[in-house]
């Protein structure tokens, strides 16, 4: 299986980092043109509010300012931001500017103009009369409040996704196995816990960008820094009201994305200034605007039930969860099914289980998606509520994951029931290493020595802590991946795709893939991602799809690209395919060779009538989504006296499948662990109560810095899964998820509080130790 | 104005600069370099990190003038003679690079870093970037990167000017240029001072109006944010060199108010007799801050957190403000009036920083705060003890860096009770609630702050 890759499994530098170490013009920022026109937007400085009446006729008449509109000069056709497949699981509740601001940051106004005086000058002229309404901010009382945050008739859903605008629900979910309730009274062990996961942002260290022209042609040409060039040409189609044939979208390098660049952002406003104007216009998001008005992540609140007998056989699992998305209802179904979807599974065993989930609307930036997508969130209740089960039990928590966890060759029930936005794809996990990775975890931190906790001075505790977690690879039968492959002359290949390389290192990945099925070098292979003109479907770079999904289209494509050669080499010299060999970039038969830099040139030059191109292309629909799994593990060091606490160690032990560059598969996960590790203990979005965000600078916001952890320790199972390319499972996102509930068990350990309530501040844990003493 | 800068060895004249046009957009947009990126435009994130004079700087935070005649290291020039810097092709090879948008700073922060001779060692190495975040990797190959670059990077002396700047100036001509934007939209004023006398008649000509762009951390920033709402600064670049010195005599020591955090730290005098100013100066900000901002600024800026202020205070520091036709001292901890107000008049500014030598039992510094770098610290305590005199001094826990002149007096008696000294504590401070942590959490970490101090002290 793996022992003959070649290309693939071998840690080749990244394509793109030669020029990007230079610093040379790569991001859609470096290439704006100059004069051009800059656009920013007034915001609500309401959390709710309708707007009477917005007077920009004194702004208009600032030196330079080109155009202002309000909601009334744009179209008011309803959409979702989402950026998803069609149609969308997300409701339809949105528009470019509307009558109602439903967020402090919420845009009121597009302003354009030559300068960024002149802009700024003309915001601060302009008037606008609100009626402020009374804002929900509290996710608790959301549902059902007197407030109503989508009052407008046009809101609708797709499909059934229990949208209810006049409770303010988003999107609701109920699925069962068994009868939850009977089990867990019969259960001779019962835990049960609220839980509570913050809003967390995804900071891309390039903020949000774009900049929009009309062409020679008169096509809308966007160019912007997003995961997702298909969706925001067909969003964009929708609310401009153009056929999709007059816009072209393409993404140059993205500087991170993490989901916070799936939706759209800035490419509506670009869009109508340079429609209306027949300008070319930019808009660069400002760090603080990023935050206030791009997206988060999902709040949750969880209250979890579970139940096992005496041996510590789990029975049952209760999950209930209330979601807050914010004041647009983007991935609000998704990411609650996910939270279900991947943990549930896990836990395959049970005899019951039961997910109940409610989005609510609430007058906050809005969530949508972002690394974990909902797992995290519900990995941070599961698996710190189960360490509290094994301590009832009097096991240690080990034995508890090893009686229970998912293996290889299993299934569950909840693979078909639990989709994302719809029904799931039953499956066997045909890959699970789970067993190994907790082995070597555990090994790794010297849980042995460890467990549970050591003082090491009168008031410095340590303790360790685990988690395990599981994620996807794609939307199965829903996200769907292609490719083009081009011969050149002079031997080499043009690879197109739709998948966006947003810093992911998938450009890299893709083209081992295509190397290795074509039999090549991956240093002959030109990547190119993606212009919607110009490369092929992808669905874009979410949900863990790219490596799997777009990676299965890659190899597909590449052996049928070895098909063609070998069947043109074959005619040409008049042999059978089967008598042709390809390798070390020579086409051999009995008699005669050509090395296929010779032969593409000939092909192209010197054939006469057989003179001809070779693309060839493929797709791919996961008929499964095949989980990779993990294990992170974590040890932490807590003063007594103040709460603070250090993470000395955090070692993870990752299954995903075949790792197609090993060297990029560790950064994707060692970053992740680093963004988990901001979610468990740093990051936090806080508002005021009047629903100003007050975390809307990186001083304030904390993402962890290499101070923060001493060391973190990233290996890898050896594991192949069938249905992957060349074996290969996603890796992009799982990384995520472990840390939060990693990191409180590591505290409970060590010092005897269990915060239940992210992030695990210092405060909390030293607030927790006075409760505790009294 | 006009704009005179050597940038990677290649001479630049740039007419008609608006003087407080950011050097990020003049790199950016007028000269199209545009390697070095924005990730924030406030200080925080590192992206824009340049070289400047051979000192590390954030190209956001500094302005046209303050940039003027300089000579300037961005990421382009690192490559040299068609041939990558070996830590550039590390970088590359080894996975330091992600999404790269943190590349060109994390690579021009280590650039510096071994350049000016720093060591293998990984917690310099981190320290050395603690200004530059990265979002996509984890560390561990940026840090290693740099280990691993450390014995193969070889460095000419003044590799951009002389030979270079000979060559003719490339003439950029941004006169007729009406879309320059500068640091914000309601134009502030900057002149550039070359005397003492000019800056002392420039702060008393524009009275409450007037602000000293000394490192610029605080005050662009707060600029940016719309915060800032004196209109007339001063730049004392060129006369920064003669407020920077750190001397000693018998009696003092002398620390120039415009001298660096990151010239504090290095400074033997204070490495010798002020351990807890170096420790207060390693923790301010990240390495790119603390390369900027000086210790005036952080003194004048009066902010509760701010971090050198309770570390002079505990040495009893005293200030010396200077104007036209004067001088006079103050004692740091009468400086502070309420929550930035200060006893400073109309046509000061502070020059020096004078603190006697003493020989301590003991001095510490200690403080709360939930990540290391880039952070204004939570709450924090410094203490030093001289024979009976006790000095205590905590920041972020109040109106402004405080001494706490009651727990002082009852702080080292036999019979105290932790409930006696939270209620002299009560006197002292009236704890501050905001979105850092809420007052009573900071109150109760102080407290447990001083109760261990004191029996750490009575053991002694
Ligand atoms: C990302 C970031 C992180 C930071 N972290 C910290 C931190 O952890 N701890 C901390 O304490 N601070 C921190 N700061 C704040 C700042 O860096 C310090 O306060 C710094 O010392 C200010 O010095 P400066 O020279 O940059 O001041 P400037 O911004 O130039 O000036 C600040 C103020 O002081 C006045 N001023 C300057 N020099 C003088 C003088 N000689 N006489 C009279 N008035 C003067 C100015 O008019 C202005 O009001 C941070 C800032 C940033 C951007
Ligand atoms: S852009 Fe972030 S520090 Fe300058
Ligand atoms: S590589 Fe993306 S921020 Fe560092």
């Amino acid at each position: 299986m793996k022992k003959d890759l070649k290309q693939v499994n071998s840690s080749i530098p990244k394509i793109d980092g030669m020029g990007l170490v230079k610093g040379k013009p790569a991001y859609t920022q470096d290439l704006i043109p100059s004069n051009i026109l800059i656009v920013k937007t007034l915001k609500s400085p309401h959390a709710f509010a309708k707007v009477l009446n917005v007077n920009y006729e004194e702004a208009l008449k600032v030196e330079g300012i080109e155009a202002i509109f309000s909601w009334k000069d744009v179209p008011q056709t309803i959409i979702t931001r989402a950026g998803q497949g069609f149609p969308e699981p997300s409701p339809y509740d949105r528009y470019i500017l509307n009558e109602y601001v439903r967020h402090v940051g919420d845009e009121v106004a597009i302003v354009a103009g030559e300068t960024e005086e002149a802009v700024e000058e003309a915001l601060k002229l302009i008037k606008v009369d609100y009626e402020v309404l009374e804002a929900v901010l509290d996710l608790e009382t959301a549902v059902g409040h007197s407030s109503i945050i989508h009052p407008e008739k046009e809101a609708f859903s797709m499909f059934p996704i229990g949208f209810d605008a006049n409770k303010n629900i988003a999107a609701a979910y109920e699925m069962h196995v068994g009868d939850v309730d009977d089990v867990i009274a019969k259960s001779e062990v019962k835990v049960e816990g609220t839980y509570f996961t913050q809003a967390q942002a995804q900071v891309p260290l390039e903020p949000h960008n774009c900049f929009t022209y009309v062409d020679f042609h008169g096509r809308l040409n966007v160019i912007t820094s997003t995961q997702t060039p298909v969706h925001i040409r067909r969003i964009m189609g929708r609310a401009l009201s153009m056929p999709l044939k007059k816009i072209r979208v393409f993404k140059p390098r993205v500087g991170g994305g993490f989901g916070g660049k799936q939706m759209l952002h800035g490419e509506l406003f670009c869009a109508m200034v340079t429609l209306k104007t027949g300008k070319a216009a930019k808009m660069i998001y400002t760090r603080k605007e990023v935050f206030e008005s791009t997206c988060c992540r999902h709040a949750m609140r969880f209250n979890l039930r579970v139940a096992s007998d005496k041996e510590g056989y789990i029975k049952a699992i209760d999950m209930d969860v209330l979601s807050d998305t914010g004041a647009y209802g983007e991935h609000a179904l998704t990411v609650l099914m996910v939270a279900g979807s991947k943990t549930l599974p896990l836990y395959n065993k049970v005899e019951a289980v039961r997910f109940n989930g409610v989005v609510c609307y609430t007058n906050h930036t809005p969530a949508g998606a972002y690394r974990g997508y909902g797992a995290l969130q519900a990995n941070f209740a599961l698996e710190s509520l189960l360490d509290e089960l094994a301590e009832k039990l009097g096991i240690s928590t080990v034995e508890l994951h090893k009686k229970n966890m998912i293996s290889e060759g299993e299934s569950s029930p909840i693979f078909k029931i639990m989709g994302e936005g719809s029904e799931g794809v039953d499956m066997n996990v045909e890959s699970c290493k789970l067993d190994y990775c907790l082995d070597r975890s555990i090994e790794l931190i010297g849980w042995e020595n460890k467990y549970p906790r050591k003082e090491i001075a009168p008031n410095k505790v340590r303790g360790v802590g685990l988690a395990i977690a599981m994620q996807g690879s794609g939307i199965a039968h829903i996200d769907m991946g292609s490719a083009i492959l081009k011969l050149n002359d002079d031997g080499f290949f043009n690879l197109l795709m739709g998948a966006t390389d947003i810093g992911t290192g998938s450009d890299t990945i893709l083209a081992q893939v295509a190397a290795e099925a074509i039999g090549i070098s991956a240093s002959d292979i030109v990547v190119y991602s993606s212009d919607t003109d110009l490369t092929p479907f992808d669905t874009g770079a979410y949900a863990s799809s790219t490596t799997y999904v777009t990676g299965n289209a890659v190899r597909k494509a590449g052996l049928n690209m070895r098909k063609l050669l070998i069947e043109t080499v074959a005619k040409k010299f008049k042999v059978t395919p089967e008598e042709v060999t390809f390798e070390n970039g020579v086409f051999t038969t009995e008699k005669e060779s050509i090395t296929l830099k010779e032969f593409s040139t000939r092909l192209y030059y010197n054939e006469g009538l057989d003179q001809k191109q070779l693309v060839a292309s493929d797709s791919y629909v996961g008929e499964q989504s095949p989980p990779p799994f993990m294990v992170g593990v974590a040890e932490v060091e807590v003063d007594t006296e103040t709460g603070f606490f250090t993470i000395l160690d955090y070692a993870a032990v990752v299954d995903c499948g075949t790792t197609l560059n090993p060297n990029l598969a560790k950064i994707q996960v060692e970053g992740g662990l680093m963004q988990g590790i901001g979610m468990a203990v740093y990051e936090d979005v806080v508002y005021t109560s009047s629903g100003r965000m007050l975390t809307n600078n990186l001083m304030t916001y904390k993402i962890p810095t290499r101070e923060d952890v001493k060391k973190l320790t990233v290996e890898f199972a050896d594991s192949y899964d069938p249905s992957g390319p060349y074996g290969a499972k996603s890796v992009g996102e799982i990384g995520i998820d472990t840390p939060p509930a990693a990191i409180a068990n590591a505290i409970y350990n060590a010092v005897g509080v269990r915060i239940k309530t992210l992030p695990i501040t210092p405060e909390k844990v030293l607030m927790a130790l006075k409760l505790k003493e009294k | 104005m006009r704009l005179e800068l050597v940038i990677n060895g290649q001479r630049y004249t740039i007419d008609g600069v608006l003087e407080d046009r950011r050097l990020l957009d003049v790199l950016r947009e007028d000269l199209h370099l545009t390697g070095t990126k924005e990730g924030c435009g406030e200080g925080e994130c590192g992206a824009c990190t340049i070289i400047m004079n051979n000192e590390i700087r954030l190209a956001c935070l500094t302005t046209a003038i303050q940039a003027n005649n300089s000579e300037i290291l961005t990421i382009e020039g690192l490559e040299k003679d068609g041939k990558l810097a070996p830590i550039q092709e590390i970088f590359m090879r080894s996975g330091a690079v992600q999404c790269g948008f943190c590349t060109p700073g994390f690579l021009i922060s280590a650039y510096h870093y071994l350049k000016n001779g720093g060591s293998k060692d990984v917690d310099s190495i981190r320290h050395a970037v603690s200004g530059n975040f990265c979002r996509c990797t984890g560390y561990s190959k940026i840090i290693d990167g740099i280990q691993e670059s450390h014995d193969l990077m070889s460095f000419e002396k003044n590799e951009n000017s002389s030979k270079n700047s000979e060559k003719e100036a490339t003439f950029i001509d941004l006169t007729t240029e009406k879309k320059q934007n500068s640091i914000n939209s309601n134009k502030k004023n900057i002149f550039s001072v070359s005397t003492k006398e000019e800056l002392c008649e420039f702060l008393k000509k524009y009275g409450s109006e007037a602000g000293i762009l000394a490192g610029a951390t605080d005050i662009i920033p707060s600029i940016r944010k719309g915060g800032e709402k004196r209109l007339y600064f001063a730049d004392v670049s060129k006369i920064k060199s003669q407020f920077s010195e750190i001397v000693e005599d018998d009696k003092n020591i002398y620390i120039g108010a415009m001298a660096t955090f990151k010239d504090i730290q290095h400074n033997p005098i204070i490495k010798k007799h002020l351990f807890e100013l170096v420790h207060a100066a390693k923790t301010i900000g990240g390495y790119t801050i603390q390369a900027m901002g000086t210790i005036g600024g952080n003194i004048a800026n009066g902010s509760p957190a701010a971090d050198s202020v309770p570390a002079l205070l505990i040495y009893d520091a005293t200030i010396e403000l200077t104007s036209l036709n004067s001088k006079r001292e103050i004692k740091l901890s009468s400086f502070y009036l309420g929550y930035k107000k200060m006893d400073i008049m109309r046509g000061e500014f502070i020059s020096k920083i004078v603190i006697e030598k003493k020989q301590f039992i003991s001095t510490g510094f200690e403080e709360v705060g939930s990540r290391k770098a880039v952070f204004i610290s939570k709450v924090s305590l410094a203490h030093s003890l001289k024979d009976e005199e006790l000095i205590l001094a905590a920041g972020s826990v109040s109106a402004f860096p405080k001494r706490l002149l009651e727990v002082e007096k009852i702080f080292l008696k036999q019979d105290l009770t932790k409930d006696t000294l939270l209620e002299y504590l009560s006197k002292d401070v009236i704890p501050l609630d905001d979105i850092r942590s809420t007052g009573e959490y900071r109150q109760k970490t102080l407290l447990n702050l001083l109760w261990s101090l004191r029996e750490n002290l009575l053991k002694k």
